[in-house]
């Protein structure tokens, strides 16, 4: 699955182009923006209580936190081969592609639900204290986007194929749709490192 | 021709494994490197190679539209410097 795109004719126009739609970069760029916002106040308020920040992260368990970024990472790996594919006008394999990046995805929900459950089950909850209230409300956030993401994929699993729209239109949904299931990744990306993997001295 | 000018993209398998690889050299250096701090740093500096893979690869943004690619590089590092600045302050 790897070098499709490298010497395909491509569907769209000029280098300055955006792949996708400007309208769903403008909504990407502006929620990358607020996610920004949340990563300093977490980041202020662990300045001012590195301790607090320290004793919590260490009730995380990073095996569940590894383990989302890798579902997260080979879904984002098959999304942007089916870009690849629906750009050099392989819908039918973009529509494979997308099929198993949506399963591939799935098992980041159920990681999710198991690793609250468990943290629940501890008697952590948003009110436990500062950290764990950034840490549900910025996982819970974010998982709201992978539920959106998923209905995406879905969506455009059945766009892929559509023959009614042009597919000029169809390359455009894909390369849209593909884009905010990267951000989805990326965001997850920084929430790992932030949550888990800052171990203090 | 759209980006025929351009850069050849990075297969997408080989993009993986490089994220992959980042993923889990962050993890293993925050279960057991003996230095937190210099431990925490490299996984922040990871997470910011990745993003970037990302931005560039997945989102396909390596070789095309600048402006759109100059806003996201500076999103990506505003962000690395909260994560650094926050995380040396404390």
């Amino acid at each position: 699955m790897t070098t499709l795109a490298a010497n395909a004719p491509h569907l769209s126009a000029s280098p300055a182009e955006l792949p996708g739609d400007s309208g769903v970069w403008f909504f990407i760029v502006a929620d990358m923006c607020a996610f920004a916002v949340f990563f300093l106040v977490f980041m202020v308020g662990r300045a001012a209580d590195p301790a607090l920040y320290e004793a919590s992260r260490q009730m995380l368990d990073l095996r569940f936190g590894l383990a989302n970024t890798l579902i997260l990472l080979t879904s984002g790996a098959l999304m942007a081969q089916a870009a690849r594919d629906a750009r050099r006008g392989a819908f039918q394999r973009a529509r494979q592609m997308m099929i198993a990046a949506l399963i591939a995805g799935l098992p980041f929900g159920l990681s999710k639900a198991l690793e609250w459950q468990a943290k629940f089950a501890h008697g952590l909850t948003l009110t436990t204290n500062e950290f764990f209230t950034y840490y549900f409300v910025f996982t819970g956030i974010h998982f709201l986007h992978f539920a959106i993401g998923l209905v995406v994929l879905i969506m455009l699993q059945k766009v892929a194929v559509d023959d009614r729209m042009p597919t000029a239109t169809r390359l455009r949904w894909i390369e849209a749709g593909g884009a905010y299931w990267h951000m989805v990744d990326l965001l997850w990306i920084v929430l790992f490192a932030m949550l888990y993997l800052l171990r203090a001295a | 021709m759209r980006r025929a000018h351009a850069k050849r993209p990075i297969p997408v398998a080989l993009v993986w494994a490089l994220l992959v690889l980042a993923s889990i050299a962050g993890f293993a250096l925050a279960e057991g490197f003996a230095a937190p701090h210099v431990a925490a740093s490299v996984a922040i500096v990871l997470a910011a190679v990745k993003i970037h893979l990302v931005f560039g690869q997945y989102m396909e943004l390596g070789w095309a539209h600048q402006p759109l690619r100059s806003v996201l590089a500076v999103w990506l590092a505003v962000v690395t410097l909260i994560l650094l600045v926050g995380y040396w302050s404390a």
